[in-house]
């Protein structure tokens, strides 16, 4: 029962766990420290394009949280027919503004991090710069952003088949009981 | 969620809010559940006009075809998202171990394809009309006038699928990630 008691405390004591997604699309190492660059949604879409950075000194693993780090984004294909529509949050950020990634975006206070708009499908630039002390660097790491993800009104013949399946079970069923009572 | 989430933080301070969200927690996974199939148990027995026995526990495991599609739809998402991952990490610990020189290439490609969503959602309607046929066939085991005892577990069953659709379209955070701006 104690341990029950404390199990639930524990539980409830701790912050919310969230789903996991996310995925990894770099780790640069220069000037003595590690940068880890997570992005989201996985695959990358049009849209917000949530970036995430870990930051670590070489080679103590220690994390760096002092450091100056900043994002944006820059469309490198031929400009696509689909332009897609930003949530209103995100929609009076340029695309090739400079975003500022701070600890203040994630909960985890060991990453930096920031929304970056992706305007439509193709391919992207995302540009970090980071500075800390004497150490400062750009780095560039290329994006396939496909198209956003179809609603679900798309996907409603799908669904649909449920619906059919019961019909025709329904169906047989009926048919097979007919027979019955005209053999008898 | 995400805004509801911070409302709640910035209202009740995160140490309440904690305690909050672990209550709505064990409420929705087991005070919920446990609710639904005994008020659905009690409702096939009432509606059959009959006394019919342990209905809850019976019935209750004819929805594992469905939880097992809801696993399989998601897991098919990280086995498409994350196939290819474990090759920069062999990389790396190949090269930490002296045996590569290798730098490991983190962007890899995530081969989740178009029709994904799809492919989940037939996952979860295979899932669906295996559990409705248990069910259906477990009610006419049971008594003739199976239509009243099936229906309450079929709209309970419809109910999670409908949830694990819902799921399939939500986004999904990095973990530990992304207050909302």
């Amino acid at each position: 029962m104690r341990r029950g008691l404390t199990l639930a405390l524990l539980l409830a004591a701790s912050a919310p766990l969230h789903a996991d997604g996310g995925i990894t699309v770099g780790q640069i190492e220069r000037d003595g420290l590690r940068v880890t660059v997570f992005v989201a949604p996985v695959p990358v879409r049009a849209g917000p394009l949530d970036v995430t950075l870990l930051v670590q000194e070489i080679p103590s693993n220690q994390p760096v949280t002092d450091a100056n780090i900043s994002c944006s984004v820059q469309k490198v294909g031929p400009p696509s027919p689909s332009p897609v529509r930003l949530p209103a949050w995100c929609s009076s950020i340029a695309p090739g503004a400079r975003i500022p990634a701070t600890p203040a975006h994630s909960r985890n206070k060991l990453l930096s991090g920031a929304y970056l708009p992706l305007t439509e499908p193709g391919r992207w630039e995302l540009n970090i710069q980071l500075t800390r002390g004497p150490a400062s660097f750009s780095v560039s790491l290329p994006l396939d952003v496909a198209a956003p993800q179809q609603p679900l009104s798309t996907w409603w013949p799908l669904i649909a088949l449920v619906p059919a399946a019961i019909l025709l079970y329904a169906w047989r069923t009926i048919l097979l009981r007919a027979r019955r009572k005209h053999a008898q | 969620m995400r805004d509801l989430e911070e409302a709640v933080r910035r209202s009740v301070g995160p140490q309440a809010a904690g305690f909050l969200w672990f209550a709505v927690f064990v409420f929705s996974v087991v005070v919920l559940p446990l609710a639904l199939v005994r008020a659905c148990g009690w409702i096939s027995s009432v509606a059959s006009g009959q006394k019919l026995p342990n209905l809850a526990s019976g019935f209750s495991v004819a929805l594992a075809p469905l939880g097992f599609a809801m696993w399989v739809a998601h897991i098919s998402f990280h086995l498409f998202s994350g196939v290819l991952t474990p090759w920069p990490i062999l990389l790396r610990i190949a090269r930490d171990l002296g045996l590569g020189t290798a730098a490991p290439d983190w962007n890899v490609p995530a081969p989740v394809f178009e029709g994904l969503p799809g492919l989940q959602i037939l996952f979860l309607n295979a899932g669906l009309l295996f559990s409705l046929w248990i069910l259906w066939r477990k009610s006419l085991a049971l008594t003739r006038r199976a239509m009243p005892v099936f229906l309450p577990w079929a709209l309970l069953a419809a109910a999670l699928y409908a949830a694990g659709i819902w799921l399939i379209f939500l986004p999904i955070d990095i973990p530990g990630a992304i207050n909302p701006p």
